[in-house]
């Protein structure tokens, strides 16, 4: 496809309001569920589904591409927010109008995928985080509850992979400050919010995990490094808010 | 018995030595290697001439001479581990983005290959 044929194509989509839209499933040795997952999204809606394979031992890449879904495989691990990255880029050069975030655990129900693009679509926000109150256990709703205090975030789910990103966040969420980051969580949505990009949370129903363990949360040890380097990086973040604010003044 | 000053003298000159080894077989880019040339050639001043240190311990009012060196030894080592880390931090990053780039570029490539195809 040439330039002009891609700038036609996308005021064609303008003009019937039909958003191009691709949905990103990072995933690392997710064999189990990603081609159900895949599929599930396929019964849903007819979005391009990208599953960017972070580099996984078994046949991940095999059972999502299987399933119909179109397969980019990371040379090294990275990452989930690197490999979400990977598909941003993707989404950037090809001009997408909005982008969604998708766990290959099976996690995230596809049902939901209408509800999550639809603040973006009615030009009512930029990013979209789908939040599901039954996941927050007690340990977890404490833990967040102090993450939103030093993070200054509002929002409920402050982890949650279910998310649309709008064309407008892209270049935000693709700079050399992202690619500092290692989750999409709080760094991400830190960024976002002072580039006044706005949010809005949507309800959606998540299931408990099929099979395998959390990828940020998989022992205590992992939860206590998890929280010491959110914990540093958002008071240094927001000394550069206040600094920001006090240039303003 | 070898004296005080032999010694310090040898391991300074064998310091000195490495660097410009590392440097002649390109171990060290030239930009990084400078820091190491004025750092080994400190080593090999006050190795040689160790009485340099009693006199700067003596102008700071420091009666233990060996915690100068000490002191100030492990101040550049963390300062350089400090600046090694930050490098590090930079080059993962910029690797990390290159593949990024690369596998997207290649995916790109496929996608107008199999549109073609169909053509």
């Amino acid at each position: 496809m040439d330039t002009t044929n891609e700038s036609i194509a996308s005021s064609d989509s303008i003009i019937h309001n039909q958003p191009k839209i691709i949905v990103i499933i990072p995933a690392h040795n997710e064999e189990r569920t990603v081609g159900g997952v895949v599929l599930s999204i396929k019964n849903q809606v007819n979005w391009d589904i990208l599953v960017v394979d972070d580099f996984s031992g078994d046949s991940t890449a095999n059972e999502a591409c299987n399933a119909g879904a179109e397969v980019i495989s990371l040379d090294f691990h990275q990452g989930a927010w690197s490999a979400i990255q990977t598909g941003l880029q993707l989404a950037n050069q090809e001009h997408y109008d909005i982008v969604v975030t998708m766990d290959a655990d099976g996690q995230h129900s596809a049902r939901c995928l209408k509800d999550l693009v639809l603040p973006i679509v009615g030009n009512k926000a930029e990013v979209v985080i789908g939040v599901c109150r039954d996941r927050v256990g007690a340990v977890r709703s404490i833990g967040w509850r102090y993450f939103r205090r030093i993070s200054g975030l509002s929002i409920v789910d402050l982890t949650s992979g279910f998310r649309a990103y709008s064309s407008n966040t892209f270049e935000v969420l693709l700079s050399s400050e992202a690619s500092m980051l290692s989750y999409q969580d709080i760094g991400v949505l830190m960024l976002l919010r002072n580039a006044k990009m706005s949010i809005v949370e949507q309800k959606v129903e998540m299931f408990g995990r099929m099979v395998g363990t959390s990828r940020v949360y998989p022992s205590w040890s992992s939860i206590w490094i998890y929280v010491t380097q959110t914990t540093l990086l958002c008071i240094s973040k927001i000394s550069i808010l206040r600094n920001r604010k006090d240039e303003k003044a | 018995m070898l004296t005080y000053q032999t010694t310090t003298s040898i391991l300074a000159v064998i310091f000195v030595a490495l660097i410009f080894w590392l440097i002649r077989k390109d171990h060290l880019r030239p930009r990084k290697a400078l820091s190491w040339v004025i750092f080994s050639l400190t080593i090999g001043l006050l190795g040689i001439f160790p009485k340099i240190v009693d006199w700067i311990a003596g102008f700071l009012g420091i009666a233990y001479t060996p915690t100068i060196i000490l002191t100030v030894g492990i101040l550049v080592i963390l300062l350089k581990l400090l600046r090694l880390d930050i490098d590090h931090s930079k080059s993962e990053q910029k690797i990390s983005v290159t593949m990024q780039r690369l596998v997207v570029l290649e995916k790109r490539f496929e996608r107008q290959f199999d549109t073609k195809e169909n053509e």
